[in-house]
């Protein structure tokens, strides 16, 4: 579903991403691990057509910036990019339009999912920073895309949402979407990957799938300090 | 060894002349601005008008008073709401929770304040040049006038500061002394009313007498830093050093009364702080805050039409609804006041003058406009539709803004100017043109330089593309003659430099970078 061949992404000097390859698979949530500063959401705005770049990255079989692309593609940004006039349900209702989508009941079972029914009528800017984050993965999923690619989803959620957006992404999971997420924070992403990809300097230093996982005397946990601490190249 | 907040201060006053000197694009910046303040100074000096030939200096003397008075009134009035707060975040983090006497920090803060306002007010040495054509202004009376802005400045913070520590959490003091400042401010409303209704033939003689007058100088602080300045100007030493005694007697009672009122301050300043730092870290990420009245009246919910790239324009006339305040947004309101209030005192720039400022203003109010605000955000890059499809639309509900705004400018000012119906309607027309012309501006700055990442390089270029894609049409109204020539030349180039310009980036969605860093 996803294919990101030998991307390299350069501010001025500075290369935030060097010759990155990876794929996701329909039905594979993959994880991109890594410290501050690694390149994770650099990459990730590649792959959602924010960025530009050296390389190739293509969403079931088409070019990522083409509009059949962006239609199976739904993205949860790090920050919550959200409209400070418009109401809750009015961000879903913009959604829904600009992807020309009837609204068959979607936009109520993620409104209740996220427990922002009551709050349909709040202003984007007068959510707190949790709701804000909520209301985007709700405005990311509305459209069923068949690649979600998450950006530190887990930030400023309370515990009820981080329960909910795991069990999502078993959902997503099943549904057969390919859902690729970033984060730094290993603990939160510990049961749900199928696929790890650990970023040091703009580079993938290791990759590790779950089925290896179970052959190695070393954890992921361990095999990313070990990484990221410079215990192993 | 220095105590702590001295070296804070000092190591921030260092630290910021460095990222001066290692920033080339903030050098270069800074170069730039030096060399401009430089020639503005040296061409003022150069060109002095002769004694007989320059304006009544009371004229100056009245519209700083009116400046002073607006600026304290707008920053004092902030103390009936949130307060206001002379620290940043990183204060309150570190210095709030050390052991510090909070006289100490208070006078940190006062210091650290002090400086800000001085800085604020560098944009009025910009304007030496026609001072000293008009007024015969010197270049010490320059500096003072900025000193009056920072004085003004500083005290207004400080008084909004006093006025919610004694006010918040007693709605009876609050409203005591929100009675007393308006009723103040409504009591000498009537007096200038007064005085133009003795001489309603000669308006600008009767408010350049009362922003003079001896009830002008007991203004609080307006009218103590207009004595100041208006003394120094005049070599009037008495009332110089009147005012300025007066205004330093306020500071110094506000400081007791602050130490007095209530020893613990930190709490009165937390929220301002809190908001302060949102907006600045908003600026810096390049996140527009929607300009929006406090209360937002909703009206109808849902933006009930539009797909595609359609529901950007059907969503843009639901945020444009909520963001007016009348016909217009507050920012627009606020510019339109502003050109008409200059075009007011200054008639004799005329016409084309008028318009060339206006044209001024208008950068900014099209730097805020819906589809700027639009290319930060995700969606309209990720919305499956056309990349022009989503720029036509996004540009859409703009032009009824732009229309709207050049009606509500243009009409009173026609009136004002006594400008022939037909001058009118151009200037109508040519500010539309403008509009569009900047917003040409701002793709193309965002399709050349958007991957950048310096904003302050990519501002500097933003100015330049402006110059440059105006300037057709400024020579060729120039070269017209006549006013009505000039209007019809600017029309002629704008609109087709515009076109040109959305053509070439018509894939700017497709191709350009999503740089909020």
């Amino acid at each position: 579903m996803l294919a990101v061949n030998d991307v390299t992404k350069s501010y001025g000097k500075l290369q935030a991403n060097k010759h990155l390859t990876l794929q996701v698979q329909p039905g594979e949530t993959a994880v991109l691990l890594g410290p501050n500063g690694a390149g994770k959401s650099t990459l990730i705005k590649c792959i959602t057509g924010l960025l530009r770049f050296q390389g190739h990255i293509t969403i079931g079989g088409y070019p990522n910036k083409s509009l059949d692309a962006k239609r199976l593609l739904g993205y949860v940004p790090e920050a919550p990019a959200l409209y400070d006039l418009l109401t809750v349900s009015e961000h879903l209702e913009f959604i829904r339009r600009a992807y020309r989508m009837d609204d068959d009941g979607d936009t109520q079972n993620l409104l209740t999912r996220f427990e922002l029914l009551d709050k349909q009528k709040k202003l984007g800017k007068e959510l707190s920073k949790g709701m804000q984050q909520k209301l985007s993965i709700c405005c990311a999923l509305l459209h069923r895309p068949r690649l979600v690619v998450f950006d530190e989803p887990m930030v400023g959620l309370d515990p009820h949402a981080i329960k909910e957006l795991k069990r999502l992404f078993g959902e997503l999971k099943a549904a057969g979407a390919a859902v690729l997420i970033s984060t730094h924070m290993l603990d939160s992403v510990t049961d749900i990957w199928d696929t790890a990809h650990i970023m040091v300097d703009g580079a993938i230093a290791a990759s590790r799938t779950r089925l290896e996982e179970a052959g190695q005397d070393q954890s992921l946990e361990e095999l990313f300090f070990n990484i990221t601490e410079g215990r192993q190249p | 060894m220095k105590s702590p907040l001295t070296y804070l201060l000092l190591m921030r006053l260092k630290n910021q002349v460095l990222s001066w000197l290692k920033s080339p694009a903030k050098l270069i910046y800074l170069l730039f601005i030096a060399a401009m303040l430089a020639m503005v100074v040296f061409s003022g000096q150069a060109n002095p008008a002769m004694p007989q030939d320059r304006r009544d200096i009371h004229e100056l003397t009245a519209g700083l008073f009116a400046l002073y008075l607006l600026l304290y009134v707008l920053l004092a009035q902030r103390g009936f709401g949130q307060g206001a707060s002379l620290f940043r975040l990183a204060d309150v983090n570190l210095i709030f929770a050390a052991p510090f006497r909070p006289r100490s920090v208070l006078f940190f803060g006062l210091v650290q304040q002090m400086g800000q306002s001085l800085l604020l007010g560098v944009f009025l040495l910009y304007q030496f040049a026609w001072m000293r054509q008009l007024y015969g202004v010197s270049l010490p009376t320059l500096l003072v006038i900025l000193l009056g802005y920072a004085l003004t400045v500083f005290s207004a913070q400080l008084t909004a500061m006093v006025l919610y520590s004694l006010t918040s959490g007693d709605d009876k003091r609050h409203t005591v002394f929100k009675v007393a400042f308006y009723g103040l401010l409504v009591a000498y409303g009537g007096y200038v009313l007064t005085r133009l209704l003795a001489d309603p033939d000669h308006v600008l003689d009767a408010l350049v007498t009362a922003g003079n007058s001896t009830v002008t100088r007991l203004v609080p602080v307006a009218g103590w830093v207009g004595a100041f300045v208006a003394g120094f100007a005049m070599q009037d030493r008495l009332l110089a050093v009147s005012g300025i005694a007066a205004c330093l007697a306020y500071l110094v009672l506000l400081v007791v009364t602050v130490m007095r009122a209530r020893q613990d301050f930190y709490e009165d300043v937390l929220l301002t702080t809190e908001s302060n730092h949102n907006a600045i870290t908003a600026r810096k990420e390049g996140r527009l805050e929607d300009a929006a009245p406090r209360r937002v009246r909703l009206g109808r919910v849902g933006l009930n039409k539009g797909s595609g790239a359609a529901a950007f324009y059907y969503k843009h006339v639901v945020e444009n609804r909520r963001s007016r305040v009348l016909l217009l947004s507050g920012q627009s309101l606020v510019f339109i006041v502003t050109v008409l209030a200059v075009s007011f005192f200054m008639q004799d720039i005329g016409l084309l003058g008028m318009f060339a400022f206006s044209s001024y203003i208008q950068i900014f109010s099209v730097a805020m406009g819906r589809l700027n605000r639009e290319l930060l955000k995700p969606y309209i890059y990720l919305v499956p539709d056309p990349p022009f499809a989503k720029l036509l639309h996004s540009l859409r509900e703009s032009l009824r803004s732009h229309v709207t705004e050049a009606v509500v400018l243009f009409v009173p000012l026609a009136l004002l100017l006594r400008i022939s119906p037909l001058n009118c309607a151009l200037c109508i027309l040519a500010r539309v043109s403008y509009a569009y012309l900047f917003t040409s501006g701002n793709l193309l700055t965002e399709r050349i330089f958007g991957a950048g990442t310096s904003k302050v390089l990519t501002f500097f270029f933003y100015f330049l593309i402006l110059t440059l894609l105006a300037l057709p049409g400024i020579v060729l109204a120039i070269m017209a003659g006549t006013v009505t020539g000039a209007l019809l030349a600017l029309l002629g180039a704008n609109i087709p430099m515009a076109l040109l310009v959305f053509f070439l980036c018509r894939n700017i969605l497709q191709t350009a970078e999503f740089n909020n860093r």
